[in-house]
């Protein structure tokens, strides 16, 4: 047996042999007992609670979370905010530069006198003769249907009097990658179109990258590498370039 | 002695309530020892060992007509006392953590760590090395004596792991120890 594992023994047979109560703690707390158990002794101060700081915490932030998910739901206190409702709204549902000239109140007064969703009808016609078109060129009737539900323009739930929110830049550029990624370059561009009309525009280099790429990717290779010049030009150390580099050929 | 009952309580509750309290009285007669000195081995410090057990009792009051004999009374017990532990520990902890702290700072009050009286004292301080889980099965079955399976039973959980815990505690307090006897080795050098 080692020293430490002999001391350790040690150690325990004097824990056995002292650690136990003295002799009347038997008789001193069963009084004490009763008279909690009838409700006649406060409780000791550590059965009261105190400060739950971890509880505490964990609520905080769930309420914090909540509180910004319900204003960035409505787009409280700013007409720019971002809205999860509008998220896939269609770029064709961005009105024209003329027409966003229009007053809020003017919009809203449209989309009220509107028998239906016109503007959401007006897609999905868009949506369904594109829809036509590819099925005709693939000779496939089903693959027709399934392009134009994975379009855009085709997402759109949430039309009318909301009509006016748009999704936010990063909503946009991350929808044109994600559309990229999954080889549906002509969604890509059409995301990228809509990314154009956005006031902000911070996200210009990967937005122009993207673009680059979907048009190489869907055989505009000409336009392609004049985005991609036009890329490197404002952007000369992009950090995109492997993306354009992958879709568009050497020039 | 007079007894004042209430015009609610009828003569059945009554001998339902004294039935229960003599059970009750039964179990802490028996049990107060395991209970106090698993308190105290739990890691409460010795001022309110007294406090957390009464404690215990008191939830044991509450409890003990849902006890269904599927593990052993002291292992039920010894649950109890676990959750009771934590509550303290839970309210308790900034104190707790500073007077730790001085202890360490202090070198535990200046007594000779392996005399007899002190041992106790010196052991209770390396199970704090202990996680929980580890600690509890340390203090069933190497202090309380229980087996392996005994243990398992009592705290619900697998009879592989509480062997594992078991052989996993035991090397860190052997490693606890073996830092003891160098720090000790150290002073006695300096």
């Amino acid at each position: 047996m080692s020293n430490e594992a002999r001391r350790l023994e040690e150690l325990i047979a004097a824990e056995r042999a002292v650690g136990r109560p003295d002799g009347d703690a038997v008789e001193r707390i069963w009084p004490r007992v009763q008279a909690r158990v009838r409700g006649e002794l406060p409780p000791p101060p550590f059965t009261r609670g105190g400060l739950r700081v971890v509880p505490a915490v964990v609520v905080a932030v769930v309420l914090a979370l909540g509180a910004g998910a319900v204003g960035y739901a409505f787009g409280v206190g700013s007409e720019d905010a971002p809205s999860v409702i509008t998220v896939a709204t269609p770029p064709e549902e961005v009105p024209a530069p003329a027409a966003a000239t229009r007053s809020h109140a003017e919009e809203r007064r449209d989309a009220a006198d509107a028998p239906s969703t016109p503007s959401n009808d007006a897609v999905g016609r868009d949506a369904v003769d594109a829809a036509r078109a590819t099925s005709r060129r693939d000779g496939n009737p089903t693959t027709g249907r399934r392009a134009a539900a994975k379009r855009p323009a085709a997402k759109a739930k949430h039309t009318g009097a909301r009509a006016e929110d748009t999704p936010s830049e990063l909503e946009l550029v991350r929808n044109a990658r994600a559309a990229l990624a999954r080889g549906q370059h002509r969604d890509a561009l059409d995301w990228i179109a809509r990314w154009r009309e956005h006031s902000g525009r911070m996200l210009d280099e990967e937005a122009r990258a993207i673009e680059a790429a979907g048009l190489c990717a869907s055989g505009r290779t000409h336009a392609g590498l004049e985005a991609a010049a036009a890329l490197r030009s404002a952007h000369p150390h992009s950090a995109h370039e492997r993306l354009v580099q992958k879709h568009c050929p050497a020039q | 002695m007079l007894r004042l009952v209430s015009s609610a309580e009828t003569p059945e509750m009554s001998s339902d309530a004294t039935a229960a309290n003599e059970r009750l009285e039964a179990v802490y007669r028996e049990h107060f020892d395991f209970v106090w000195r698993s308190v105290r081995r739990l890691g409460v410090p010795e001022a309110a060992v007294d406090d957390v057990t009464q404690e215990v009792f008191v939830v044991v009051a509450r409890r003990l007509h849902t006890f269904e004999g599927r593990s052993s009374l002291k292992t039920w017990l010894f649950g109890l006392a676990m959750r009771v532990v934590r509550l303290y520990r839970r309210t308790t902890w900034r104190f707790e953590r500073k007077r730790r702290a001085a202890q360490v700072a202090i070198g535990d009050d200046g007594h000779d760590p392996w005399n007899q009286a002190d041992a106790a004292r010196v052991l209770l301080h390396l199970l704090d090395c202990l996680p929980d889980h580890e600690r509890a099965v340390y203090v069933l079955g190497e202090l309380e004596g229980m087996t392996t399976a005994e243990v398992a039973e009592g705290l619900q959980i697998n009879p592989n792991t509480a062997y594992s815990r078991l052989r996993s505690a035991r090397k860190r307090m052997q490693q606890a120890v073996a830092r003891r006897l160098a720090a000790d080795a150290r002073e006695g050098g300096a």
